[in-house]
């Protein structure tokens, strides 16, 4: 092992050739073709296509039940035909992402109090300090007010089918990245999840510390007693409502108890904007795609105030623990496989040194 | 395009190599494997191996089972299932040659760790470059015809 920098480079850019290359055989000459792949890509296509028709004449799946009934669907057409070891896996990381919803939306849901006619949470209600802190970052002007009074008309405008739309991808493009990293490969759905549930794991702690009223029902007419604004308007759907598109299919969340009104802090839309285009930037090598992909979480942030639905800094907050998870997950996953390479090398020294 | 570093697949030969210190081939198969784990450290590429090769070199060689997880912590298992096996019956390819190039080919694999001469016949990348078995170090060039 002492020879170990100056041993000759094994693995070259060129395929070391043993044989003259005109007798090599092609592994599509000796090998059958796996013919259920293109089964499931067809199967796939098929999906993407009753996807769109379901999404323009039924409407956008929003809820968790539907959000996840369409996403095994999906599954089942990815998956077809594979390994019985490969599906149980997938039972596995099914059984794991359910749970990890599952244990969010318990938390969320009681973070702002347990008894449900009367919820009173476990902690201050923070109203001001939002504000406040807004009112610094924008030299003493409120960003939903300003933003509010500049772009709020009586009839949908242009850029609401933007606003409004980015505001809507939150509950699609990271299922979407999920279910895709799902299919394509098991190592980088298995990195994307641990980034997404760290995020998801710290905003319930920030839910319950932090039970945080939005603009919107600060205003007079939210309905809640405040009279911080005067008036916010939420025309969240109307964009998406006037671009053609029939509304949202949440029926499966009647009966449940999971909402929380004061869950402000920090913003997951936010954060859900901004895990997809950094978790795929090390793939991406323009400069110039990357900064057009983070437009997605600047829009989404613009959009969440602008419609009174965030304060700034819940967005800010929410960039900022996505940032973190991928901190962390980084040095994590450097750490392990630093391990495994140490471990390697310490055994390859005792054989060698056996065999010396 | 594929997400995940290229993967490399550590063949029978080559991991038995690894692990019998008194094969004639363990000092390259030490020396390739070594850089293997370099680049595996810096995440550019990936190990694996065919689970059944992993359990036949179990049940032959294995001196010391802790030695052997350590040796091969960085390597992942690659499961080989019916579909795989029916697959090489109908490759056309000697059976414990067939069922790694279906798994080749099945995973997008272009790297192959061996020293088994038989993979020469076939367009794959093979390391490390050192004569391979049943082919004398000091063959002779063939005569030209």
């Amino acid at each position: 092992m002492t020879e170990m920098a100056e041993r000759p480079a094994l693995i070259d850019d060129a395929p070391p050739s043993l044989a003259p290359l005109g007798r090599r055989r092609s592994l599509a000459d000796v090998v059958p073709p796996d013919y259920l792949r293109y089964v499931r890509i067809g199967l796939m296509a098929a999906y993407l296509v009753g996807y769109l028709w379901w999404l323009r004449n039924r409407g956008l799946p929003i809820d968790r039940i539907s959000v996840a009934i369409s996403l095994f669907i999906f599954l089942g057409c990815a998956f077809l035909g594979k390994p019985l070891l490969t599906w149980l896996v997938l039972v596995g990381d099914v059984i794991l992402y359910a749970l990890m919803w599952w244990v969010y939306e318990q938390t969320r849901g009681h973070a702002d109090g347990t008894e449900r006619l009367t919820r009173t949470p476990y902690f201050p209600l923070q109203l001001d300090v939002m504000r406040n802190i807004d009112r610094f970052l924008f030299f003493g002007h409120d960003p939903n007010i300003v933003l509010q009074r500049w772009l709020v008309k009586p009839t949908v405008q242009w850029y609401e089918w933007i606003f409004s739309s980015a505001y809507y991808s939150h509950f699609v493009f990271p299922v979407i990245c999920m279910a895709v990293l799902w299919a394509v490969s098991h190592r980088q759905w298995g990195r994307f999840m641990r980034r997404f549930a760290t995020l998801l794991f710290l905003a319930c702690i920030l839910f319950v510390l932090l039970p945080t009223i939005p603009p919107w029902m600060a205003a007079s007419n939210g309905n809640r007693g405040y009279h911080v604004f005067t008036r916010i308007d939420r025309i969240t759907g109307r964009g998406f409502y006037d671009l053609g598109f029939r509304g949202f299919v949440k029926s499966w969340v009647k009966g449940q108890d999971w909402a929380n009104e004061v869950a402000a802090m920090p913003s997951l839309h936010a954060s859900f904007a901004l895990i997809v285009p950094m978790f795929f930037f090390p793939w991406i090598r323009s400069r110039w795609v990357k900064i057009t992909l983070l437009l997605w979480p600047a829009v989404m942030l613009f959009s969440l105030v602008f419609f009174g639905e965030h304060w700034v800094i819940d967005g800010i907050v929410g960039w900022a623990i996505t940032v973190f998870s991928f901190w962390l997950w980084n040095r994590i996953e450097g750490a392990v496989r630093r391990r495994r390479a140490g471990r390697a090398r310490a055994a390859l020294a005792v054989m060698v040194g056996g065999a010396a | 395009m594929s997400l995940d570093p290229p993967k490399v697949l550590l063949e029978r030969s080559f991991l038995a190599a690894l692990l019998d210190p008194d094969s004639a081939h363990h000092g390259a198969a030490a020396q390739c494997y070594a850089e293997l784990v370099d680049r595996f450290e810096e995440d550019e590429i990936m190990l694996v191996a065919l689970d059944v090769h992993l359990r036949e070199l179990r049940a032959t060689l294995d001196p010391d089972r802790r030695l052997r997880l350590s040796l091969l912590a960085p390597v992942n298992t690659m499961h080989v299932a019916g579909q795989h096996r029916l697959a090489a019956r109908q490759a056309d390819a000697e059976p414990d040659v067939a069922i790694t190039l279906v798994m080749m080919r099945w995973n997008h694999l272009a790297r192959l760790a061996t020293f088994d001469g038989r993979f020469d016949d076939y367009d794959i990348e093979i390391i490390p470059d050192v004569p391979t078995l049943g082919e004398p170090a000091d063959a002779e060039e063939p005569a030209a015809l």
